[in-house]
């Protein structure tokens, strides 16, 4: 008899499909590289925010409406990059967090743009995508700025003649960084005698390349590329020659790098847009939380993309249906170790720290 | 009526039709779910279990094959020449992994072999430092292979895992790198049921492989409840929510990959088999319903064709028409009702042919009846006509004998004054003529005053009968013009009543009193002095002649104002009264109790008319037998105007 019920119901609801009362879910889509070889900072991104939705709904959620995450892989390129903001759109998702690197942001851009989807990158920095009114906001600085501080760092340190490498599968990172910092050196008097492209997936690259701007004689070498090459490019500049100093863009100032490149990577000097010791509670409490559920400790690239969260997570709450509008109108919110601070055209900037590889430890320099 | 609303047959039977498969199916779609449903659930969850674990194994085969041919690497290598080593990592490398390569106990890359490069970059490699690899720390250190989480891989670029060989003897370290999609298409390979999805996650939660990403993406799972306990150890769901979706789950951690494997089967309606289940009952309930909507109508149409049919044979002859032919269907019942049908119909028509004969035949009974009523009504009408004639004669000869009487009275109050006044001329005569002697034989003074005193006495008396002569003539006159024309004045009804009593009094007995009470002098009437005079005649002779057997009694006249407008005049008398019946009658014509002894029957008759129709009032009796009889005339002071029809009734009457 009990059966008979339990099947009648079933019948019933089958006729009556009525919604349940649950609210609508906010739904957050993540794009980052989650396979390839920027996956270090992409994985750290996603991490970062899915610890962050985690603490939201833990904590009710955004005004009663859970948050649901979408993560996308974006294959490190623009359409890759193009693909998933589509796929993320048709998931209807309210805003993106993402991507890490430029060049995917060149084919996402247009997509979110068209769509009319707030998308805060943690990472993308080329001149490209600053200064533009626009779905697309950013956390942390430009390149120039980047670029200008290794000026500025180079000059400190008597580093005239510069040699660098640019990664081509993200040129439209690498050559904006290029051009700040030429311009920057320059203006201190520096020089960029000799500047190589490379393409990781062709065999060799690394080696050939590497003995090409070793022969220009230069005072360092500068890798405008991310963890995985940087770290290859120190490991062939190494073999050929163990003293001249290196430096790598911040792009390549993830948490893997030591993995990755072993002892060849002692005295690498890179920027990286947060201080990994700092030890107010703001941040330890994150960093606790980050360990204890990835077993690794946050990145820069995590850093960013909490912070990114938390100003979307702020617009959000706002109650704005229009939710450019919201975060337009956000303000300044206090992220995990400084203020994030949206300008008219959704820029922000970051703190900037040097770091030198040492002993498998970034040393603040 | 017990049902508030009747229902047509077609409907009844097509809802019939309709109802009782899908009743029954319901019934049998509800059981059917009820036990397939949580069969379902069983089925699954012991799929899940199973495919998990079988999964692990499977993968662990594999991976351990791997593992063996990295061994057999691994402890022949050191004792090849450069090239042949470097041939035997190749060959080791097959398709299975994407790169090999050999560390020594620095971490230093010593020869490797990596998929899609060539011999240049493998010698790029060499050389490369990677003593911060976990694996190979791990391996180094402990001394044994090691499978490594999902990590990015310094070699390829890519996020890959990791298997990590010793070679004993030089205490190197050989490393293979698996790609996920490598493992993913494993494990998409050996999946038995293609409900079945798998995960295999490392220990930090990320994904090793996914046989079918969900919409989440590639999220890192260590939250997801069931990932949690299979790492922990502690019990595992064996349902799951992920994503929205519901989904029978198990989890198998394998201990030698440091994996754990999770298997997911869609439930509820995102799993085929319930789907399926759901959709055949669906399916059949719809199909039911179409079937039945298609057919039950056609079908209630075909069952009902005969019985409608039948119905508008019956209406047919309730409405007079001649039936067609009576229709036979596939029911037999129905025809057996058609039949029955008929013969009733038939007989009907019979019974209302013979009916109509009788009807016709009735028909001319009645017409011939009529006519004969017809025709003694003509002569009724006419013996009412000559009826009507003669009662006008006889009101008439009433009329003209009351006449007749009055002037027998008239004559007999002029007979004394008359004869008075005969008898002193008479004597007056006598006297002259004494008188005329006396003068021949000596008249003396004292026969001259005796005479003159009789003369005066004798002149007198004649004066005063003359002249009583005289005003009894006066009033008869009035009287007799009253009577014989009818016309209207006014007049005083003291000296109507007064005179018409005086002209009475002759032909009543002396022994009847006739009082008049007094009447004020003042009452003056328009109206009919001739018709109120006969009336008031007529109801003191009825008195005198009826009240009285003994010949003694007093007969009162009274009037009185009962308003402004009108008098009542009552004629009273002490006599013998009446019973009810005849003071009923009293008043229809020809009605008397003196038939055959002079009594027309018409006085009190013609009185009533002459109230009712001319004066305009009412004229009403009270009797009983004993007490005497008091008749009652209340007329207006003003009669009314005559119209023509009443005018006519009066000339008649």
């Amino acid at each position: 008899m009990r059966s008979v019920k339990f099947g009648l119901s079933i019948l019933v609801s089958l006729f009556s499909l009525g919604g349940c009362g649950e609210p609508d879910p906010v739904r957050i889509g993540f794009i980052g590289g989650l396979e390839g070889r920027a996956s270090d900072i992409g994985i750290a991104s996603r991490n970062a925010v899915q610890l962050g939705v985690d603490e939201v709904n833990t904590a009710g959620g955004i005004n009663g409406r859970k948050v649901e995450l979408y993560v996308r892989d974006d294959g490190g390129t623009a359409e890759g990059g193009a693909e998933a903001a589509r796929a993320l759109v048709g998931e209807k998702v309210d805003a993106i967090i993402g991507p890490n690197l430029s060049v995917v942001a060149s084919g996402m851009v247009p997509v979110i743009n068209e769509a009319g989807i707030v998308s805060i990158s943690p990472t993308v920095s080329s001149l490209a995508f600053v200064g533009k009114d626009d779905y697309f906001y950013r956390i942390g600085s430009t390149t120039r700025q980047y670029a200008t501080a290794y000026a500025d760092f180079c000059e400190k340190a008597g580093i005239k003649r510069m040699a660098m490498t640019l990664d081509k599968r993200n040129a439209v990172f690498s050559e904006s960084w290029l051009a700040e910092f030429r311009a920057a050196h320059e203006a201190r008097g520096g020089e960029v005698i000799a500047a190589v492209s490379f393409d990781a997936t062709v065999s060799g690259d690394f080696a050939r390349v590497t003995r090409e701007i070793l022969e220009t004689r230069p005072d360092a070498l500068l890798f405008i590329a991310n963890g995985v090459d940087s770290a290859q490019f120190a490991q062939q500049v190494r073999k050929l020659d163990p003293d001249i100093p290196f430096f790598a863009a911040e792009w390549a100032a993830s948490e893997s790098l030591f993995e990755l490149g072993g002892r060849a990577i002692e005295g690498l000097i890179l920027l990286q847009t947060y201080d990994r010791y700092d030890d107010r509670a703001r941040y330890v409490s994150f960093r606790d939380a980050y360990r204890d559920r990835f077993q690794e400790d946050p990145g820069f690239s995590s850093v960013a993309a909490y912070d990114g969260l938390t100003a979307l997570l702020a617009a959000l709450r706002s109650g704005n249906e229009n939710l450019k509008e919201a975060m337009d109108s956000v303000g300044s919110v206090e992220g995990l170790q400084q203020i994030v601070e949206f300008d008219a055209f959704g820029d922000s900037e970051r703190r900037r720290v040097f770091v030198e590889a040492r002993d498998g430890k970034f040393i603040r320099k | 009526m017990i049902f508030g609303t009747a229902f047509s047959l077609r409907f009844a039977l097509t809802g019939l039709f309709l109802l009782t498969p899908l009743v029954a199916l319901i019934i049998v779609g509800s059981v059917t779910l009820a036990v397939r449903l949580p069969q379902i659930s069983k089925e699954n969850n012991a799929i899940a279990r199973a495919s998990a674990a079988e999964m692990a194994a499977r993968l662990e085969e594999y991976l351990t094959s791997l593992e063996d041919r990295l061994q057999v690497v691994a402890s022949g290598i050191d004792s090849l020449s450069g090239i042949n080593s470097h041939a035997m990592l190749e060959a080791a490398r097959g398709h299975s992994f994407d790169a090999i390569y050999l560390l020594d106990t620095g971490g230093i890359v010593r020869d490797a072999s990596v998929r899609n490069f060539d011999l240049e970059f493998t010698v790029e490699l060499i050389g490369t430092d990677l003593s911060g690899n976990k694996l190979f720390q791990e391996t180094s250190a402990t001394g044994e292979k090691a499978w490594s989480d999902t990590q990015l891989s310094a070699i390829t670029g890519i996020v890959m895992v990791g298997l990590a060989v010793p070679v004993p003897s030089t205490g190197q370290v050989i490393i293979g790198e698996v790609s996920l999609e490598q493992i993913v298409s494993i494990s998409r390979f050996s999946r038995s049921n293609e409900q079945l999805d798998l995960w295999i996650v490392d220990r930090r939660g990320e994904i090793v492989a996914d046989t079918n990403p969900t919409r989440s993406g590639r999220r890192n799972l260590l939250n997801v409840p069931i990932v949690r306990a299979g790492l922990n150890g502690t019990p595992i769901p064996d349902e799951i929510s992920f994503d929205g979706y519901d989904y029978f789950a198990w989890a198998e951690f394998s201990e030698s990959l440091g994996w754990l494997f999770v298997s997911r089967i869609p439930r509820g309606m995102d799993n085929a088999t319930t789907r399926e289940t759901v959709w055949i009952v669906a399916i059949g309930f719809i199909a039911t319903s179409l079937l039945g909507v298609l057919l039950a109508p056609l079908w209630a149409q075909a069952m009902i064709r005969t019985i409608s049919s039948v119905i508008d044979q019956a209406r047919m002859i309730a409405s007079g028409k001649t039936p067609e032919a009576w229709p036979t269907g596939p029911i037999k019942e129905f025809n057996q009702l058609s039949d029955d049908l008929e013969a009733m119909a038939n007989a009907l028509v019979s019974r209302e042919k013979a009916l109509k004969e009788i009807n016709e035949e009735l028909e001319n009974r009645v017409r011939n009846r009529t006519r004969d009523l017809a025709a003694s009504n003509a002569e009724l009408s006419q013996a009412l006509d000559h009826l009507r004639k003669t009662q006008g004669e006889l009101v008439e000869s009433e009329r003209l004998a009351a006449l007749g009487r009055l002037v027998a009275g008239v004559a007999h109050e002029l007979n004394t004054p008359l004869g008075n006044s005969k008898l002193s001329l008479s004597a007056q005569i006598h006297e002259i003529e004494n008188f005329s002697r006396l003068m021949n034989s000596g008249l003396k003074k004292s026969d001259l005053t005796g005479f003159v005193d009789r003369m005066r006495q004798g002149t007198s008396v004649a004066e005063m009968n003359v002249e009583r002569a005289c005003n009894l003539v006066s009033s008869f006159k009035q009287v007799a013009v009253d009577r014989t024309a009818s016309y209207r004045r006014v007049f005083r009804l003291n000296d109507l009543i007064s005179g018409t009593v005086l002209t009475l009094q002759p032909s009543i007995s002396k022994s009847i009193n006739v009082v008049v009470e007094e009447i004020p002098a003042k009452i003056e009437l328009d109206s009919y002095p001739g018709e109120f005079g006969q009336v008031i005649t007529n109801l003191v002779d009825n008195a005198v002649k009826h009240a009285f057997p003994d010949g003694a009694g007093t007969v009162r006249l009274t009037v009185y104002e009962p308003d402004s407008k009108s008098i009542s005049v009552t004629i009273e008398d002490d006599g013998i009264g009446m019973t009810e019946d005849i003071a009923d009658q009293i008043f229809n014509p020809f009605f008397t109790t003196k038939f055959g002894q002079g009594g027309t029957g018409l006085g009190l008759h013609i009185s009533y008319n002459a109230v009712a129709n001319v004066l305009g009032g009412t004229l009403s009796v009270t009797s009983a037998p004993g007490t005497g009889s008091a008749f009652k005339i209340t007329v207006p002071l003003v009669a009314p105007q005559p119209d023509t029809e009443s005018e006519t009734v009066r000339e008649t009457s």
